[in-house]
């Protein structure tokens, strides 16, 4: 990531910590406290509030100087971060095709299973997302099968961990 | 004494005990590598198969399964960056950067013999030393276990990668994602925003399995969760001798902090595994290289990790006060097995007690082996094709998420901080320290909040006591450093800049 999306990444950052800060101070601020002490329901979360909005404003700050000497000369070497060490790269941001179909099979998944089941739903979402990977329908089918059904033994027989149940019962 | 010594070698050496001791180690070595799934279920699953064994058989069983499960744990933080348990999040990074760079075997073979070898100390260090720490245990209130897990979280903050300001807001995520629920202190809803599953709060192990494992795939998309193609994973043990010669200074210093931590009760290796890797790093001559694949961090966590399993069960068996969930369920097995802790353990019936110790020793020096199992079996996980791999391990996080609570809520947290560790590391946040927020929030909240009742609200008497004001001096003392340093770093690169 070059300097300048970063310092800009990095402010929004910062303000959004500093903002949510904010709002858990206030709605901690409401809570109970016990009778004739400052110790109550509250009392941490405000503190971690605190905390969240002094490094939030620490890190736009120098998000924000960052910016400035990046804008006063491309040639100079880019300030680093606040409090932090020389520029590292960060990992990208931009997610791959499969990334994205994958994201909705398993919110999909998750959406489905306490109707579907876990055999069914799973079986579905294994397949597809197989099928996303690379592997041909028969393949994707057969390790779904073979997955779905050794995960649904040790769990359910194996462990007594019950999982969802479909229509079927099972 | 030499009779009930001679008594306990019958006992543990029984083909019974030792068929049990093999079969729960290999239970825990399953249950400590599947992303979701903890020590503690294992434990519990254990323990109605414990009721139909004799007294150390049953001990045996918990002891071996925990020891290997926490063990396993490692395991797939190594090979897939998906950490089995907190503490092994602290040296992810390191263990997974060596599998990236084809020492994915090296690693294994660290994790384990640093391990084996941190869990033998710590049980010299019941043998000798059991009834001094648990003196000393007993010693510490709220005040010390504040500032304990103060220094620990503090340590997770200060060594991540990206700065200060981002080690800590991770960190202070964490914290805020451990108090919504009913608060400790007054049941009070808090930040439930009237959804009646947020009440019950935000379990770690799906949020670990989201910010770990989902977002890696996110991220790697359909190259998987690895970045180096086919990786050997041969001989977990070759090379490991020159390793731990090398950083032996790590291995013991490691193996005693986490004795001592571990001593304490509620404490855990979780703690002990990020002061340890946090002093590793402080202390290295090359501490650029942490967090890259570097094993010098690798050895003093796993050995102080181990360790402190070991001495975690001082307090349960000198005094009967179980440290954590796993030493609960183990007192609980004890008592229902006729063997009451506490100091009449060793007058009474103390061949039972000496054989449990041995069972110890058995118990860690069976990491080895199985270590090597586990590593020739992963050595098939990188022939399966990215496709495949993705979908088992897609399904086990959403089986491990569900399975905690049996309710979908898992799921949903999983696939929310999944996505949120993947936007916050592509800002290089690191995702650790909101783990180990979420897990010590509560001990670091009760402990805070019960101090401040105490001191009717005066923060002074936080540095009241000896240990405590040892300890918060220290935890101090790190972020005054930090924060120094990183302003003199800031300070002289604008200079730089300003030419």
């Amino acid at each position: 990531m070059t300097p300048r999306p970063r310092f800009r990444s990095d402010l929004a950052i910062g303000l959004a910590f500093a903002a949510a800060g904010l709002g858990i101070w206030f709605e901690a601020g409401g809570l109970r406290r016990m009778p004739g002490m400052i110790v109550g329901s509250g009392l941490f979360p405000q503190i971690t509030a605190a905390g969240m909005i002094l490094f939030g404003t620490v890190l736009a700050a120098g998000a924000l100087l960052g910016l400035r000497r990046a804008r006063a000369g491309p040639a100079r070497p880019a300030a680093g971060a606040a409090a932090g060490p020389p520029a590292q790269p960060g990992r990208p941001l931009s997610l791959s095709a499969y990334s994205v179909a994958v994201l909705a099979a398993i919110v999909l998944l998750a959406a489905a299973l306490p109707s579907a089941g876990f055999l069914l739903g799973g079986l579905g979402f294994a397949a597809v997302v197989a099928r996303l990977g690379g592997a041909r329908w028969t393949g994707s089918l057969l390790v779904a099968a073979v997955l779905v059904g050794g995960l649904y033994w040790a769990f359910v027989h194996g462990l007594r961990v019950p999982l969802p149940v479909g229509p079927f019962g099972v | 004494m030499a009779d009930p010594f001679l008594q306990a070698i019958a006992l543990v050496t029984m083909p019974s005990t030792l068929l049990v001791i093999v079969l729960s180690s290999a239970f825990g070595l399953f249950v400590g590598a599947m992303p979701g799934l903890t020590a503690t279920m294992a434990t519990a699953i254990l323990v109605p198969i414990t009721f139909y064994m004799d007294p150390v058989p049953a001990i045996a069983a918990i002891i071996a399964c925990t020891a290997m499960a926490i063990t396993a744990g490692d395991l797939p933080g190594t090979l897939l960056r998906i950490p089995g348990t907190p503490a092994s999040a602290a040296y992810v990074e390191d263990a997974f950067g060596m599998t990236r760079r084809g020492q994915a075997s090296l690693a294994i073979g660290i994790g384990i013999s640093a391990s084996t070898i941190g869990g033998l100390i710590g049980f010299v260090t019941i043998v000798v030393a059991a009834p001094q720490l648990a003196r000393v245990a007993l010693n510490f209130s709220s005040f010390e276990y504040f500032w304990l897990a103060l220094l620990g979280l503090s340590s997770a903050a200060l060594v991540s990668s990206g700065g200060i300001a981002k080690g800590a807001l991770s960190l202070l995520l964490g914290l805020f994602i451990s108090q919504v629920g009913l608060d400790p202190l007054m049941a009070q809803p808090r930040f439930t925003f009237g959804i009646s599953e947020l009440a019950g709060g935000i379990s770690f192990i799906p949020a670990m399995i989201g910010m770990f494992a989902l977002a890696e795939i996110l991220r790697n998309g359909s190259a998987g969760v690895t970045v180096a193609t086919q990786t050997r994973v041969g001989n977990p043990f070759r090379g490991v001798g020159a390793v731990l010669r090398r950083y032996r200074k790590n291995l013991l210093r490691g193996a005693g902090i986490g004795a001592v931590i571990g001593a304490l009760p509620g404490v855990g290796g979780d703690v002990a595994a990020w002061i340890t890797y946090a002093l590793a790093k402080r202390t290295s001559k090359t501490p650029g290289e942490f967090g890259k694949g570097h094993p010098e961090g690798l050895v003093e966590a796993s050995a102080s990790n181990n360790a402190a399993l070991s001495s975690a069960w001082i307090p349960a068996m000198v005094f009967g006060i179980p440290g954590d969930a796993v030493t609960s369920i183990a007192v609980g097995v004890l008592i229902m097995k006729g063997m009451e802790p506490g100091p009449q353990l060793l007058t009474v019936n103390p061949q039972n007690f000496y054989a449990v110790m041995m069972v110890f020793v058995i118990a860690n020096l069976l990491m080895l082996p199985f270590g090597l199992i586990a590593a020739r079996l992963a050595r098939h996980l990188f022939e399966v094709p990215r496709s495949y791999l993705n979908v088992a391990i897609l399904l086990c996080c959403v089986v491990g998420s569900y399975a905690i609570n049996n309710s979908m809520f898992g799921v949903w947290v999983m696939i929310a901080l999944g996505i949120l560790a993947y936007l916050l590391e592509a800002n290089r946040f690191a995702v650790a320290p909101i783990i180990l927020g979420i897990v010590l929030g509560p001990i670091l909240e009760m402990n805070f909040t019960t101090s401040m009742m105490i001191a009717r609200g005066d923060p002074l008497a936080f540095f009241e006591r000896p240990i405590a004001a040892v300890i918060g001096a220290v935890t101090i003392a790190i972020w005054g450093a930090a924060v120094a340093s990183g302003l003199i770093g800031a300070a002289r690169r604008a200079r730089a800049a300003a030419g």
